[in-house]
């Protein structure tokens, strides 16, 4: 190989028709005409060009892959379309659940049990105070929060039975001593009142133990 | 068919008109199963993937934006798509074939349940040569090697489609060449 010999870079371009001026192409063949070293290797690369082409040409025979691949493609867009489908038939379900279920309230809302539930704090209210009521028990004040009276100590359990699940606060009432006979009492079984830290006296009202229990029912 | 008329097609699919990208498949297939049967070598295998590539193709039809021609977009997810098969089942780990028995190894015989395996296989005797000589190569140059001579793409397109730049594409050429021309000439093809 001499120096004016062609590297197999330009014979592969020169094969692949990638020589850029028609000056180039022309040297290139004339080398190859007067070189037997690079006309053999021409020929190799050209026999292999060819060879290449043919494979590229050739026909595998591929229906079947045309056919079940547009069988798979087609499964899987139904596939899509169930899927999209899904979370608005999701969607379409709880609105008819939750639209069966307001309608079955809403032609309910005359029964008892529905104003019961509707009136709730009020029925209830008035249900504590005829509990209170039917159990002897005096009514000393009714709030917003709660409503308390005066029991028994004996007829306390009774009541708060009947109370259920409502809550409930108690504390042993107390009665007040007055100023003159305090300091008698003074240190002697004295204590204030409370309602379980709900609810405080004075810290200078005095009281002393009865035999009555003081509670609130809360709303 | 020309570009154009494969993004005509490829927006009648975009609309909901899946059935013609047959069209698509049948134009394309031989192109696309000679690429990943040089990959694979195994014909089964091939079949498979090729049908995989235009399914993934036909997925990603959305985001193709025109900006090269469809040919070389599709070839670049063929190139990514076989690229991450392999290495999958790379990690798959295979089971050896042969059975040891008094020290001496035996192959598992396996049927061949195709129906007429022989009419998969390339019919032309050197064909067939020039196509096993093609799996031999080193695959940096066996799938570039088969982007530009079977595939037709364009040095610019290859180096798109790779990832890698323009002169590297074109030394991967020349020297898969130089190898396929020798191997051919070992066998007495040139």
């Amino acid at each position: 190989m001499n120096k004016n010999c062609i590297s197999f870079e330009k014979m592969s371009d020169f094969c692949d028709n990638q020589i850029a001026t028609e000056e180039e192409k022309q040297t290139i063949s004339d080398h190859i005409e007067i070189c037997p070293t690079c006309g053999l290797e021409y020929e190799k690369l050209k026999k292999t060009f060819n060879f290449l082409n043919d494979y590229k040409k050739y026909s595998f025979d591929l229906t079947k892959i045309t056919d079940s691949t547009m069988i798979k493609i087609q499964k899987k867009e139904r596939k899509k379309k169930i899927l999209k489908f899904v979370p608005m038939a999701m969607a379409a379900s709880l609105l008819l659940v939750f639209g069966v279920s307001f309608l079955f309230n809403s032609s309910n809302a005359k029964s008892p049990i529905n104003t019961e539930f509707a009136n709730n704090n009020i029925s209830d209210s008035s249900k504590v105070i005829q509990i209170i009521k039917k159990n002897n028990a005096s009514l000393l004040r009714i709030t917003d929060n709660f409503i308390e009276g005066e029991i028994d100590r004996t007829d306390y359990n009774k009541l708060r039975r009947e109370l259920g699940f409502r809550k409930v606060a108690y504390s042993l009432a107390q009665k007040q001593i007055p100023s003159s006979i305090e300091k008698r009492f003074n240190n002697q079984n004295i204590k204030q009142a409370s309602f379980g830290g709900i609810d405080s006296y004075t810290r200078n009202n005095i009281y002393q133990d009865s035999e009555k229990i003081r509670f609130r029912v809360y709303k | 068919m020309s570009n154009e008329e494969d993004i005509k097609i490829i927006e009648r699919v975009l609309v909901g008109e899946t059935f013609v990208y047959s069209r698509i498949i049948e134009k394309y297939s031989n192109m696309v199963f000679k690429y990943v049967y040089s990959q694979f070598n195994n014909l089964d295998e091939a079949e498979d993937v090729t049908q995989d590539v235009f399914i993934v193709v036909m997925e990603a039809l959305g985001s193709f934006r025109q900006e090269s021609k469809f040919s070389t977009w599709m070839y670049s997810v063929m190139v990514n798509y076989c690229k991450n098969y392999l290495k999958k089942s790379r990690k798959i780990n295979s089971v050896s074939l042969n059975l040891v028995k008094n020290g001496d190894e035996f192959e598992i015989p396996i049927p061949d349940e195709r129906q007429n395996p022989e009419e998969e296989v390339i019919r032309n005797e050197s064909l067939q040569i020039v196509k096993e000589e093609i799996d031999k190569l080193p695959e940096k140059y066996r799938s570039i090697l088969m982007l530009r001579d079977i595939q037709g793409a364009s040095y610019n397109e290859i180096s798109d489609i790779v990832g890698i730049n323009l002169s590297n594409v074109k030394v991967r050429i020349h020297r898969g060449r130089e190898l396929l021309k020798n191997r051919l000439y070992g066998r007495g093809l040139v």
